[in-house]
């Protein structure tokens, strides 16, 4: 279970953002709506630890998250949470497997061949397991990347704006692996996006 | 998939300027190399040959050139001097033993030296197949000599004048080969020993007597240290030779040598700090790039000690590839330089490690440290939130 409460940020000169207290259960899809610019994705990096708020506390399973420094917010992090950036922000030096085995690595999980290939047959972007990054389309990038996101089996999964650069077919699909996925792995699911084509999906929206 | 291999996909990735770093290293290391290599075989060599020589009495002129042509047996001699004063000399109670020599022939560049049996006694010279000359024309050869050459025991070889091969050949006496020495991993090893009357026989057409009969210099070693600075004083005045130490002379000659030495040690350092600062380039402009990447690394679990290692370990392969490749590269060097010059006595070996190397590649790990550490902290202080919000 997530709960955000009280929590407010300020940018340098800037009016600071309040944020609505928000409670999301460990098997709940939500959609983080808001124009650009209106803080979806410094509520996000708020959310992954990334980001410490002026001020309220996000508590993820128990676990007040910014209690925790340096280190062990990168293990934590790794353990618990799947993050999807807007650009892909794969290893140009290795190859689309390569980066997979990088991700289980650092969260100290043993190699698993077979769940990169699972994971990346899932994404059908199975035969491109030896290319490299900029072999890859954009929209390939970001299927790469949600198979980062996904193959550690997090407890939440996390995107922001994860569908913006595909096209309607493969926004479909990403946005019904990420669904999947979640499900599969009884993890919580927050997306954040002004996609007006993810809305449909989602029960619970979280409007900024 | 581990952090080395991570690096080395790194560097592989951006192979021109990760070549460039290396070439530096292993250029700068290759120098230091050579350098180690051939003033230790240079002592060496020169200490060996001279391991029983206490001073070397011939006609005056340069000392250092006395010693040279008497001992190493590579540059020309002094002069010659006559017969009766080896006589003299040898009374001389300072004196345990003195050894006459007389230069002036060669075969095929390895030079003929005219003597006695008491020059194998001094240098302590022994046979490893053969026996000593019995008569005139005969001739023990150097370990070095019988197998460049391939010389049999009985073979037949020709001298000619002058200490260059080439010169005119005395096709009127051949020498015959009774005995081939021991390699001794000196001087000795590229000579053909014979006895003083071979020589003058040699040149007998010049119709020598016996009041004529020269010598170039005399061997000497002392029945005492004491001697090391009365004798050399009462043969520069009492006569009209000179007596030369080969220890002063060779330290003399390592002074001469040593400015080109510690020039071209400044101009291995020179290479190798632009190394160091050609590393740091390569690992600094990349980070522009890489940035990205790496902050992604600490999302995925990496921490800030893993990415700071990540980095110098990057800079720690360039430099230890370099400083590996140049040791290589020094050794061949060396060997080549000893295979190129077959004229000179000292040859070097490339085949010869010291301990000194482990130096080489403890400094090329040390380099590599030094050139990443400033991008090593750079990537260690990364704001992670900052990077991925742009």
């Amino acid at each position: 279970m997530i709960t955000l409460s009280g929590i407010t940020y300020s940018y340098p000169n800037i009016k600071s953002i309040n944020f609505k207290d928000l409670t999301i259960k460990s098997d709940e899809n939500w959609l983080v709506l808001g124009n650009s610019g209106s803080g979806k994705t410094t509520l996000l990096n708020i959310l992954t630890g990334l980001l410490k708020p002026s001020s309220g506390t996000v508590i993820i399973n128990q676990q007040d998250v910014y209690q925790l420094n340096g280190n062990d917010l990168d293990k934590w992090r790794a353990k618990n949470l799947g993050i999807v950036f807007q650009k892909s922000y794969l290893i140009p030096s290795l190859t689309v497997s390569e980066n997979l085995l990088v991700a289980q690595k650092f969260a100290k999980l043993k190699e698993d061949k077979r769940r990169i290939l699972e994971v990346l047959e899932q994404l059908q972007i199975i035969d491109k397991l030896n290319h490299y990054p900029k072999q890859l389309s954009v929209g390939q990038l970001q299927r790469v990347s949600i198979a980062r996101a996904v193959l550690n089996k997090p407890k939440y999964i996390i995107a922001d704006e994860p569908t913006s650069s595909l096209d309607d077919e493969n926004a479909e699909a990403v946005l019904n692996l990420f669904i999947k996925q979640a499900a599969v792995n009884h993890a919580g699911l927050i997306i954040a996006t002004h996609d007006k084509r993810v809305k449909d999906c989602f029960q619970n929206t979280y409007q900024i | 998939m581990t952090i080395v291999e991570i690096s080395l996909k790194a560097l592989k990735a951006k192979k021109l300027s990760s070549f460039l770093s290396v070439l530096l290293v292993a250029f700068g290391m290759a120098i230091i190399t050579t350098l180690i290599l051939v003033s230790h075989q240079l002592t060496q060599k020169l200490e060996r040959n001279a391991a029983y020589v206490d001073a070397v009495v011939g006609a005056k002129g340069s000392p250092l050139q006395l010693i040279l042509s008497s001992v190493y047996f590579i540059d020309f001699p002094t002069g010659n001097i006559p017969l009766k004063e080896f006589e003299e000399i040898q009374k001389n109670r300072m004196v345990k033993m003195a050894v006459p020599i007389a230069l002036g022939d060669s075969y095929e560049g390895y030079r003929i030296v005219g003597t006695q049996p008491s020059f194998l006694k001094l240098h302590q010279l022994e046979l490893a197949t053969g026996k000593l000359w019995s008569k005139n024309f005969e001739v023990i050869i150097g370990a070095d000599v019988a197998k460049a050459k391939n010389i049999k025991l009985g073979a037949l070889i020709y001298g000619s004048h002058g200490l260059t091969s080439g010169a005119e050949v005395h096709e009127e006496h051949a020498y015959q080969v009774v005995g081939i020495l021991k390699k001794q991993n000196t001087s000795a090893d590229q000579l053909v020993l014979t006895q003083l009357s071979s020589i003058w026989a040699m040149h007998s057409h010049e119709n020598i007597v016996e009041e004529e009969q020269d010598i170039t210099s005399i061997l000497i070693q002392y029945r005492s240290p004491v001697s090391t600075v009365l004798f050399p004083k009462m043969v520069n005045e009492q006569t009209n030779l000179q007596a030369a130490s080969p220890a002063i002379e060779s330290a003399r000659l390592f002074s001469l040598v040593g400015i080109g030495f510690d020039v071209l040690h400044y101009f291995a350092i020179l290479i190798i700090v632009i190394a160091a600062i050609s590393v740091f380039i390569t690992l600094f402009s990349s980070l522009k790039e890489r940035k990205y990447d790496l902050a992604v690394l600490r999302i995925l679990g990496a921490s800030k000690q893993q990415l700071f290692f990540m980095m110098l370990i990057e800079g720690i392969i360039l430099t230890f590839i370099g400083a590996l490749f140049g040791l290589v590269a020094g050794h061949i060097l060396v060997d080549v330089l000893g295979s190129l010059d077959g004229e000179s006595q000292i040859l070097f070996s490339g085949f010869m490690f010291l301990k000194g190397e482990i130096y080489v590649i403890v400094a090329g790990v040390m380099l590599g440290i030094i050139a990443s550490i400033i991008p090593a902290v750079h990537v260690y202080r990364y704001d992670i939130a900052k990077i991925l919000n742009n």
